[in-house]
């Protein structure tokens, strides 16, 4: 257990770094894409719900899902909410009742099932929050998910447009589809476009790419890792421990590589 | 080759598999039925209840001739009568 709280802590300092880059005023380094890799914003979102605690974060994301609405591709969060392991599915149903989430758009209320909230107190203080973001043509400047769909839009074409910009990245449709959590048919469309326009080579890989990023720092696939680590400490056998963490599966997710380093 | 295994084996590959649900699933209640080849089978011993349990949920999934002359083999190779054990009132 006291292994746990040790990957829990590690977890949060760096879903803290993940939200700098995003544009959220906390006392953390950021998390610099260039480097680490990039930010996918439904995978943080979930993984935050994941973690969060009566903490800032219980005003703070708020004020963000608030200020950031038109850049937060739902159906992808939808899928993802679908796909979360019940058990964690239902924690993050019982900690959005808290604090301010029922301010956020019906769009997203309608995600996770929560309900509309209007008393004043809780309001003014997410005004207050939202006020101390960082603009989105800020946050576009360290976080390539978010400038792309302000470039262009809030869709699967703008992921995978950014996902296009990782270096090697010898990625099948599929692979894409399951990376973004959508399916196969809608990247396959995006993909023959991109082909076409000369933007995309024979292999799915950029023609031109100037500043690569590294990979991805945070993805769909840190959700099911970090599911898998939490489930892991609970195992009292070592057997069944050990086998969890070698079905690991880190080539989209730096995020958990280094939340497991606290072994 | 399917491999064989011992009683203890078996025990404590379920008991794995009691954990890993219980983890994974911790608000479900789950009955499990554990149906195997026949060295699983004769190496837990089980009694003509028992093994009445695991004929029917058998045959609820798959109850052709086929099946049935196969379940009569197996019963014969580990000490049962399919008649008997079919018939039997032991719950």
């Amino acid at each position: 257990m006291r292994l746990l709280g040790a990957i829990k802590d590690r977890a949060k300092v760096l879903v803290s770094s993940a939200w700098v880059t995003m544009g959220l005023p906390v006392d953390a380094p950021m998390v610099d894409e260039k480097k680490e890799g990039i930010i996918d914003v439904e995978a943080l979102l979930i993984i935050t719900f994941l973690l969060m605690e009566r903490d800032r974060m219980v005003t703070d994301v708020p004020a963000w899902i608030i200020r950031f609405g038109d850049l937060i591709n739902h159906q992808k969060l939808k899928t993802l909410v679908k796909v979360t392991p019940g058990k964690y599915k239902d924690a993050i149903a019982e900690k959005l009742v808290w604090g301010s989430f029922g301010a956020a758009s019906s769009v997203f209320r309608k995600v996770f099932g929560i309900k509309e909230i209007s008393q004043k107190e809780l309001v003014d203080t997410i005004e207050s929050r939202i006020s101390r973001l960082n603009p989105p043509e800020h946050a576009a400047q360290s976080s390539i998910m978010l400038k792309n769909r302000l470039l262009y839009g809030t869709g699967f074409r703008a992921d995978l447009i950014t996902v296009t910009h990782i270096m090697n990245l010898r990625m099948s449709g599929k692979e894409f589809a399951d990376l973004l959590s959508t399916n196969s048919s809608t990247v396959s469309r995006i993909l023959s476009d991109l082909r076409a326009c000369r933007f995309l080579d024979g292999n799915n890989e950029r023609i031109q790419l100037k500043d690569p990023y590294p990979g991805m720092f945070l993805s769909t696939q840190s959700i099911w890792n970090l599911c898998e680590i939490l489930d892991a400490e609970e195992f009292r056998s070592d057997e069944l421990k050990k086998a969890t963490y070698e079905g690991l599966n880190f080539k989209h997710d730096r995020f958990d590589k280094l939340v497991k380093s606290v072994l | 080759m399917a491999q064989e295994f011992d009683r203890d084996a078996i025990i404590e590959n379920l008991r794995l598999l009691s954990e890993w649900l219980s983890v994974k699933y911790p608000e479900e209640v789950i009955e499990l039925t554990v149906v195997g080849g026949a060295a699983i089978i004769k190496s837990m011993q089980p009694t003509t209840g028992e093994m009445k349990k695991a004929l029917s949920f058998v045959l609820n999934i798959d109850n052709t001739e086929l099946r049935t002359n196969d379940l009569r083999i197996l019963l014969k190779e580990i000490g049962f009568e399919f008649d008997e054990v079919a018939g039997s009132n032991k719950g």
